[in-house]
C-alpha cells in the first residue's frame, strides 16, 4: 500500500504540476507525463458524455463538472478531485490505500493557501511554486506517519 | 515512502496549448509529426480521437512548451471536440491545397472554434501539401483574401518538404508571447518603461527608507 504519483491538470487539459511520490511510482519523462493529464481530462469528458444518466448541469454533489472520479486496476487505484473551477486534483495509488480522498483535499487546500496566493504565479500555467511542492512533501509525510487526521 | 527527489519539471515557463483541426486527411499529424520530431511519412493512419506532441523553443529568454492536440479530422470522433477546444491558446486551422472541399470546410471549422474556443484566442490558417504544385486545387491568392476577411493569418506549407511547417508553429508561438507580456503589462504586472507605469504603485524608490521598526 502507499501512495503513487500526484498531478494536476487545468481546466484546459494541460499538466500543471505532477510530482512522484513514491520510487514505485512509473519514472517517466515530463512529456509522457503531459501526455497522461491531457488523455485523462479527454476520458474525463468523454465518460460525462457517455454515461446514460444525466445530472443538471451537468454538474455532480460538488458543483465541479461530472466526470471520472475513480479508476480501479489491479495494480492502482486512480482518485479524481475535480474543483468547481475545473481544476484536477488526480493521485494514483496501490490498491487498498486510504483516505485519498483526505489527501485530495488537504492538497487542494495547499494549493489554494501556497500557489494561488503567490503573487508570481500566472493562473492556468505550470506552478513553479516551492512552497506548494515542499507542503505537499510534508502532508505526504504525515499522512503515511498517520498523523493526519481522517475525516 | 515518499522520495525526496528535487522536482525535474522546471525546464519550462510557459505551457501553451496549440490545436490542429481541419478535414480528415489534410495532414495536420504529418504537419506536427514534421515539426515536432522533422520527419515525413507517405502512409496514411488516421488520428484516434487526439493524440499530443511537444516541442520546447525558447523565446526571449523564455523557455515555452508548446502541446500540441492534434485532432481527429473525421466526424465520428467530433462528440467531445468542445474538450479540446476549451482553453486553446492557438488554433491552427489547416486544409489541402489540393482538395477545395477542404478549404470551402474551413468555415465550418471556423463556426466551431468560435462557438467553444476563448475570445482572445490566435488563430491560423494553413495550406497544406503546396509542393504538389500540379494537383492544386486553391489558390494562394483565394486563400490570402480568405484568410484577410478573417482577420488571420496565413501560410502555405509542405510537411513533405518542410516548407514553411517551422514558420507556422514558431510565429504562432511568438504572437502567444507578446499577446501574453501585453497582458502582463496592461494589469501592471511588468512596465518597462515609464510611459507604461500609469496605474501603477512605484516600489523602486524611497520604499526602502520608510520601513522601519517592523519584522
Amino acid at each position: 500500500m502507499g501512495f503513487l504519483h500526484l498531478f494536476i491538470v487545468n481546466k484546459s487539459g494541460g499538466l500543471i504540476l505532477h510530482r512522484s511520490l513514491s520510487s514505485a511510482a512509473p519514472q517517466i519523462g515530463t512529456n509522457e507525463w503531459l501526455r497522461i493529464g491531457s488523455t485523462f481530462h479527454s476520458l474525463h469528458a468523454i465518460a460525462a458524455e457517455a454515461s446514460p444518466v444525466k445530472l443538471p448541469n451537468n454538474k455532480n454533489s460538488n458543483g465541479a463538472q461530472d466526470g471520472i472520479e475513480q479508476i480501479e486496476g489491479g495494480g492502482v487505484i486512480l482518485k479524481c478531485l475535480q474543483t468547481r473551477t475545473g481544476i484536477k486534483f488526480v493521485i494514483t495509488a496501490e490498491p487498498g490505500t486510504s483516505d485519498l480522498d483526505t489527501v485530495l483535499r488537504e492538497i487542494y487546500v495547499l494549493y489554494s493557501d501556497c500557489a494561488l496566493k503567490d503573487p508570481f504565479y500566472e493562473l492556468e500555467m505550470p506552478i513553479r511554486c516551492e512552497l506548494f511542492t515542499n507542503s505537499v512533501d510534508s502532508l505526504m509525510k504525515r499522512v503515511v506517519a498517520g498523523e493526519v487526521m481522517m475525516r | 515512502m515518499a522520495t525526496k527527489k528535487p522536482s525535474k519539471s522546471k525546464d519550462y515557463d510557459y505551457l501553451f496549448k496549440l490545436v490542429l483541426i481541419g478535414d480528415s486527411g489534410v495532414g495536420k499529424s504529418c504537419l506536427l509529426l514534421r515539426f515536432a520530431d522533422d520527419a515525413f511519412t507517405e502512409s496514411y493512419i488516421s488520428t484516434i480521437g487526439v493524440d499530443f506532441r511537444f516541442r520546447t523553443v525558447k523565446m526571449d529568454k523564455k523557455t515555452v512548451k508548446l502541446q500540441i492536440w492534434d485532432t481527429a479530422g473525421q466526424e465520428r470522433f467530433r462528440t467531445i471536440t468542445s474538450a479540446y477546444y476549451r482553453g486553446a491558446d492557438g488554433i491552427i486551422m489547416v486544409y489541402d491545397t489540393t482538395s477545395s472541399d477542404s478549404f470551402d470546410h474551413v468555415n465550418d471549422w471556423l463556426k466551431e472554434v468560435n462557438r467553444y474556443a476563448s475570445e482572445g484566442t490566435c488563430k491560423l490558417l494553413v495550406g497544406n501539401k503546396c509542393d504538389r504544385t500540379a494537383d492544386r486545387a486553391v489558390t494562394t491568392e483565394q486563400a490570402k483574401e480568405f484568410a484577410d476577411d478573417l482577420g488571420v493569418a496565413f501560410l502555405e506549407t509542405s510537411a513533405k518538404t518542410a516548407k514553411n511547417v517551422e514558420e507556422a508553429f514558431l510565429t504562432m508561438a511568438g504572437n502567444l508571447i507578446k499577446q501574453r507580456e501585453a497582458k502582463l503589462a496592461a494589469n501592471g504586472g511588468k512596465g518597462e518603461n515609464g510611459s507604461e507605469s500609469r496605474g501603477k504603485v512605484l516600489l523602486t524608490s524611497g520604499v526602502r527608507n520608510n520601513l522601519s521598526g517592523c519584522c
